[in-house]
């Protein structure tokens, strides 16, 4: 029986038409109904030299359902690859076509010998949300554009993150954690953002490494990367917010791509050494125990509720109350994901609630005791819950309504300043 | 049980612009697909009703909508197939689609032998109305 799902958190597999205009100069080719990249129009951040609202769409209709939409679909790739102006086209496929049973990949095919490169990615809704769409179109462009080398830079790591778009914070983060990189010694090869584009994707086979960094989105693509081309791969689950985890995390890089110890505390004393000073400074906010709230939740993606957690309970001594992802996360991962939550410092525990629908979220935050009132970074959506409970909310994940952000970042040790800066920003408006 | 409306010039083939069909051809479908009538499309069509005052009478739309009368002349052509589920022609023009829209008929504007079509559109319309998934593989 169909379900309706209460404040969704994500879009259909074609919203991975973000991953491809995070990718400089590259181009979504939308085989699909009209409209269907209306779903990106509430987003801000995503205008630009190609933005939602000019993607080519086949525009399908019921009568290409019943006799076939290949021939409209050929012409909008034929059409597009004279009147625009990109690096790489990438043929997005929604429900319709693939229920009906149009061979996208054959009409793609015929433009295998066109001079700018075109491939297809099939991320009909009905196969999952966005976040497998992202990966689809990564598995895209292995499977479809790169080829084989036998050519490796050494010190090059490819680092691949959080989804674009998706992620308010993607382009500020991929950014500190190529810099965080980049101190060890490492030559950073990421393909989202300003400046990167195809060459950098271009660069992806002759990586000595791949690192990934994200609890599950993204695995598929680095394993695929290792088969094809032999790089291995580094999984460091948790987005490294803060002095603890990004210490953790520069070591663990530093230890599989062979950086010496060295170099490597080097790099972290420097950091851990200012941070600690902007701690030292603040401590007597810290310590005033009225500001802040005892307990939180984080309502948001594998990513980002893994990530902040470890941080609120690592590094700010905040308890945890339940914690929910809502990125449907696949069930093979759910486990290894749920242990990351228990390996706190301290001894502590969270717990790790996989819900897509908002009301049963909103329902488990209303029975629990924060003992006090509740901090909550989530969605746009938790804002009136929280308002109502009399709490703290910080909007840090989709969808976001009362943030805007350009390239700031939450990643690595200034990362984490920031976020406490914008928790405490909250906070401390309570007594002034 | 329902029609389907078909602008053809010889029988065979689906082969003319909606302003270009004297007539439309009926088919009904049920079980079997049958050719009940043809339906006389041939409006009055003067210069008294087509409001772009073309002079000179001709078919086929000149893109001023002359071709096919004006407003007036495509609401009188839908009315000849007002009980039709759907429209088969060569092509249609923006405001022939959207009084389609209106009337809650459906545009199919290809080019191919009308029993192609028509057995393509009464397996797509068998399964819609029995719920069942619809896939051409």
């Amino acid at each position: 029986m169909a379900k309706l799902l209460d404040k969704q958190r994500y879009k259909c597999a074609l919203g991975a038409m973000q991953t491809v205009q995070a990718i400089e100069r590259a181009l979504p080719v939308l085989h699909s109904g009209p409209g269907c990249a209306q779903k990106l129009s509430e987003s801000t951040g995503s205008s630009g030299y190609f933005s939602p609202n000019i993607f080519p769409c086949t525009s399908i209709n019921e009568k290409d359902v019943v006799f076939g939409g290949v021939k409209k679909l050929n012409s909008t790739i034929e059409n597009a690859l004279k009147v625009i102006d990109a690096d790489l086209y990438v043929v997005l496929t929604g429900c319709i076509p693939e229920i009906v049973g149009d061979d996208t990949q054959e009409v793609v095919s015929r433009f295998k010998d066109s001079e700018k490169p075109v491939i297809y990615a099939p991320t009909a809704g009905f196969k999952g949300n966005n976040y497998i769409g992202h990966e689809q179109v990564v598995d895209a462009i292995i499977d479809q554009y790169l080829e084989k080398t036998d050519e490796k830079e050494k010190g090059l790591v490819n680092i691949w993150a959080d989804v674009p778009y998706q992620d308010l914070f993607w382009l500020g983060n991929i950014r500190e954690l190529e810099k965080l990189v980049a101190e060890l010694g490492l030559t950073p090869n990421t393909i989202f953002g300003y400046k990167r584009g195809i060459e950098n994707i271009n660069k992806i086979p002759k990586a000595e490494y791949n690192l990934l960094i994200s609890p599950w989105v993204g695995l598929k693509n680095v394993k695929k990367l290792e088969r094809k081309f032999g790089t291995p791969y580094l999984h460091y689950k948790t987005l490294p917010i803060g002095a603890t985890e990004t210490s953790k995390f520069l070591r663990a890089v530093a230890e599989f791509t062979g950086v010496s110890k060295e170099k490597t505390e080097e790099v972290i004393k420097k950091h851990e050494d200012y941070y600690f000073y902007l701690i030292e400074r603040y401590a007597d906010l810290f310590l005033e125990n009225r500001v802040i709230n005892k307990q939180f939740s984080v309502v948001s993606d594998a990513h980002y509720a893994l990530g902040i957690t470890k941080f609120l309970a690592n590094d700010l001594g905040l308890v945890p109350a339940k914690q929910f992802i809502t990125d449907d996360t696949p069930q093979s991962y759910r486990e290894d994901i749920k242990k990351e939550f228990k390996e706190l410092n301290f001894g502590i525990e969270a717990e790790a609630v996989f819900e897509t629908d908002g009301y049963k979220i909103h329902s488990q935050i209303k029975e629990h005791d924060y003992h006090g009132y509740p901090l909550i970074l989530g969605g746009y959506y938790e804002k009136e819950l929280t308002e109502d409970l009399k709490g703290n909310f910080l909007n840090i994940s989709w969808p976001v309504q009362n943030k805007v952000v350009f390239d700031s970042y939450y990643a690595g040790y200034s990362g984490g300043i920031r976020l406490i800066e914008d928790i405490y920003t909250i906070a401390v408006q309570r007594f002034n | 049980m329902y029609n389907i409306a078909v602008a053809s010039s010889d029988g065979i083939n689906v082969d003319l612009k909606f302003g270009e069909a004297q007539k439309f051809l009926i088919y009904g479908i049920d079980e079997n697909i049958v050719l009940i009538e043809e339906r006389s499309a041939d409006t009055q069509k003067n210069e008294d009703t087509c409001p772009s005052k073309c002079s000179e009478k001709k078919d086929g739309c000149s893109g001023s909508g002359g071709g096919c009368g004006g407003d007036e002349g495509i609401s009188q052509r839908l009315d000849v197939i007002s009980d039709c589920r759907c429209l088969l022609c060569k092509k249609a023009g923006f405001k022939v689609q959207k009084e389609l829209e209106k009337r809650a008929i459906t545009l199919f504007d290809i080019e191919c032998p009308i029993d192609e079509a028509l057995k393509k559109i009464a397996n797509y319309y068998r399964l819609l109305d029995n719920n069942q998934k619809f896939s051409r593989i």
